[in-house]
């Protein structure tokens, strides 16, 4: 089923190819300047209040990623990693910005083209309960999409459905429970089939597999590796995990309030480490015989209802200068493939 | 007097399904000492969220829990009425629950959910009442704590407009509302950066330590498990298999599963090309061996594991075994 999968999953990209030849070089996607802004108050309360009426979730992002690669998100919780996987998916409209997949901008799709782009394109949501319908089973979940875009014939939708479900550490029996009575980890593994029974090109995975024991989220970690290696799927990884990030990943993009604040391959990003909040991230991981009480403090986080103008990591940065405060820095390329947004990363 | 804040013995747990009753948690019995963190880790699956929910009576109503004893500071919970019960569990008991979106009204934004919490606690003492008063600003400020610096923006917000992190944190401020003397916390921190988590993890210790606060801590993540829990529980197929201090739980593991966990753990430590799984297929609820739940896919087993399942046996220095391993006691 794998194999056959992914030939169609190329076939589906090769559709959206015709619109406009590309040589297989270039990226899969590319994200260029993502702006997805969110309200916070409407009538009344907005007119009053003197703060902004809106709050930036993805502030001017850009990034790309090949054929083939792992991209990870990591960062703030809030940051709008979450929000950047769903405006790939279009369940968001960007204010400004384009979102590129093979010479086609998405965000000016139309209805028909999003339907197959959609196909091809499968997202692992963060909360799985709320991405299943709760009066459906299993069974009928993982069905119905697969019908309604002809992945495979009729008389295999089953075999398919066990065989991802197998795959992904769940035993089909529970192909015919209701959502709410799945443990969260079972949800979790529920969603990942049902994104790769649709054979897709490219997968968004959000916090997959943090509801995973270590020995299923081995098993899933290398399914995800080998659906790579064997079959080319390209997948953007959002984690808080930096372990599973350092293991799957190519690259990985770090995001802080809104903004993509570095950007590297892995062992770089984890050696090399530039932006200050990158170091105080992972200056939490891995460290022999640690403990409560040597844990650093969040401190004085950016608030993004008070409208800064500055970096938004000023109020925490034990690197800041005064012209840190005038305007976010622009992101800057500092070796081939690593990218920062800070003036002071030089003295890092 | 004990120093138990919590007792469970032989609690039993299964739900009606197609007129039939599936045990999914069996002969659990365990113990949180006042101001003692019992984390309970293990496979996903394994009853981990039912013993929590059983204890607080939170499971739907196809739900059957039976068990011998369930104490809580010298409170019979067995025998407490459907309303004493909801008393208790709004001021003196609380729950952290796995998924955050379940936890919250989707109609209702978030300065509502944090006044009810508020009025709720303000019946526990005078100090109670007085912040309830005030639960504006105390919420602002307990949202601050929580890393949430926006608060009063967040407040006006409705539950889906919170990130998957924004939201657990929101929860978690609306418990440490009420002070309460035991919290199970069901992986409390999984949608949250290592420094947010970190935050969250002193104010759990904070409650732990000012206010003697026990904690039925559920997680997957075996470096908060070592840091945060004194003793650890290792569920398996719907049975403990494992219980003892965490410190000799992580440097000797004695049952085959919690070796076969900690090596998985392990693993993504070391840079490697390919994660170690716990080999063999997972447990199937329909389809139970009739021996040890784990014989199936552990190197040890013998024809005296398929036999029947093994009973806890105790090893001394406080730790229990559910394994043909280490005798039968
Ligand atoms: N539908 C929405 N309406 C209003 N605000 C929203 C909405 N969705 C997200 N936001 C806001 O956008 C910001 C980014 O949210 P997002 O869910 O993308 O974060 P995240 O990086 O995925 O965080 P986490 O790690 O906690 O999941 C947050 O401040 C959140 O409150
Ligand atoms: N309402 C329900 N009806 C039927 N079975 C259920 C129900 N709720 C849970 N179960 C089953 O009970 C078993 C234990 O579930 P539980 O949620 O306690 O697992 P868990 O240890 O918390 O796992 P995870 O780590 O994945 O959250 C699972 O096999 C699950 O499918
Ligand atoms: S009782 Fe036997 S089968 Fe079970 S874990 Fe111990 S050795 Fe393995
Ligand atoms: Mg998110
Ligand atoms: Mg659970």
């Amino acid at each position: 089923m794998w194999e056959e999968g992914a030939t169609f999953a190329a076939s589906c990209m090769a559709m959206v190819e015709k619109a406009a030849p590309v040589d297989k070089n270039t990226p899969l996607l590319s994200v260029r300047d993502l702006l997805v802004r969110f309200k916070l108050r409407d009538g009344l309360s907005a007119a009053l209040s003197r703060g902004p009426t809106y709050l930036k979730a993805v502030d001017e992002v850009s990034f790309d990623i090949g054929r083939g690669e792992v991209l990870g998100l990591v960062g703030e919780s809030g940051s709008g990693k979450t929000t950047i996987g769903k405006a790939i998916l279009r369940l968001y409209e960007p204010q400004s910005g384009s979102i590129v997949v093979n010479g086609v901008d998405i965000t000016r799709m139309g209805d028909r083209a999003l339907k197959r782009y959609r196909r091809d394109l499968q997202m692992v949501f963060q909360d799985p309960l709320s991405s299943l319908n709760p009066r459906h089973t299993v069974r009928t979940s993982l069905r119905t999409p697969l019908l309604l875009h002809k992945i495979c014939p009729p008389s295999e939708v089953e075999k398919r459905i066990d065989e991802a479900l197998t795959r992904s550490g769940l035993s089909p029996v529970f192909k015919a429970r209701y959502p709410h009575e799945l443990s969260g980890g079972q949800l979790q593994r529920v969603a990942i089939a049902r994104a790769l029974t649709m054979s897709p090109g490219l997968v968004v995975a959000d916090e997959p597999v943090s509801k995973l024991d270590v020995s299923v989220r081995a098993q899933i970690l290398n399914l995800f590796k080998d659906l790579q290696t064997k079959f080319g799927i390209s997948i953007i990884f959002i984690t808080h995990d930096l372990r599973v990030a350092r293991y799957l990943c190519h690259r990985i993009g770090v995001m802080y309030f809104g903004k993509l604040v570095e950007i590297a391959p892995v062992e770089e990003l984890f050696t090399a480490p530039k932006h200050p909040y990158t170091k105080a991230l992972l200056g939490t991981v891995g460290a022999e015989g640690e403990s409560l009480d040597g844990a650093q403090v969040a401190g004085e986080a950016f608030n993004p209802a008070a409208d800064t103008t500055g970096c938004r990591y000023y109020a925490r940065c034990p690197m800041r200068v005064d012209r840190c405060k005038t305007a976010h820095p622009p992101m800057e390329t500092i070796k081939s493939g690593h990218d920062i947004a800070c003036y002071e990363w030089r003295r890092s | 007097m004990s120093d138990a804040t919590l007792t469970v013995r032989n609690l039993a747990t299964g739900f009606k399904m197609g007129g039939r009753v599936m045990n999914v948690v069996r002969e659990v019995n365990l113990e949180v000492r006042k101001g003692e963190v019992l984390g309970l880790i293990g496979e996903s699956g394994s009853g981990k969220t039912v013993t929590g929910m059983s204890i607080l009576r939170l499971l739907p109503d196809n739900a059957v829990t039976e068990a011998d004893t369930l104490d809580f500071l010298g409170t019979d919970l067995l025998s407490l009425s459907a309303e004493r019960f909801r008393e208790m569990r709004g001021t003196r008991l609380a729950m952290v629950f796995q998924d955050p979106v379940g936890a919250f009204n989707p109609s209702k934004k978030i300065s509502w959910h944090l006044k009810q919490v508020f009025e709720r606690a303000g019946t526990k003492s005078p100090e109670h009442a007085a912040r309830a008063k005030n639960w504006r600003q105390a919420s602002i400020k307990l949202l601050a704590d929580v890393g949430i610096p926006h608060g009063a923006n967040v407040m006006r917000q409705y539950p889906h407009q919170l990130s998957g992190g924004m939201l657990q944190r929101t929860l978690i401020a609306l418990v440490l509302v009420f002070e309460p003397d035991l919290i199970v916390a069901d992986e409390p921190t999984t949608n949250l950066d290592n420094i947010v988590e970190r935050q969250i993890l002193r104010l759990f210790r904070d409650l732990q330590k000012r206010l003697d606060c026990g904690f039925l801590y559920v997680t997957h993540d075996m470096t908060i498990a070592a840091m945060l829990c004194d003793r650890i529980a290792v569920m398996y197929a719907g049975s403990i298999v494992e219980i003892g201090p965490t410190k000799q739980i992580f440097s000797d593991p004695k049952h085959p599963y919690t070796q076969g966990l900690l090596a998985s753990a392990l693993a993504l430590d070391t840079k490697t090309e390919r994660l170690q799984e716990i080999p063999g297929e997972l447990p199937n609820p329909g389809n139970l061996p009739p021996g040890c739940l784990f014989e199936p896919r552990c190197k040890f087993a013998k024809a005296e594991c398929r036999a029947k399942p093994p009973a806890m046996t105790d090893v001394g220095g406080g730790r229990n075994v559910r394994c043909v391993l280490y005798g039968h006691g």
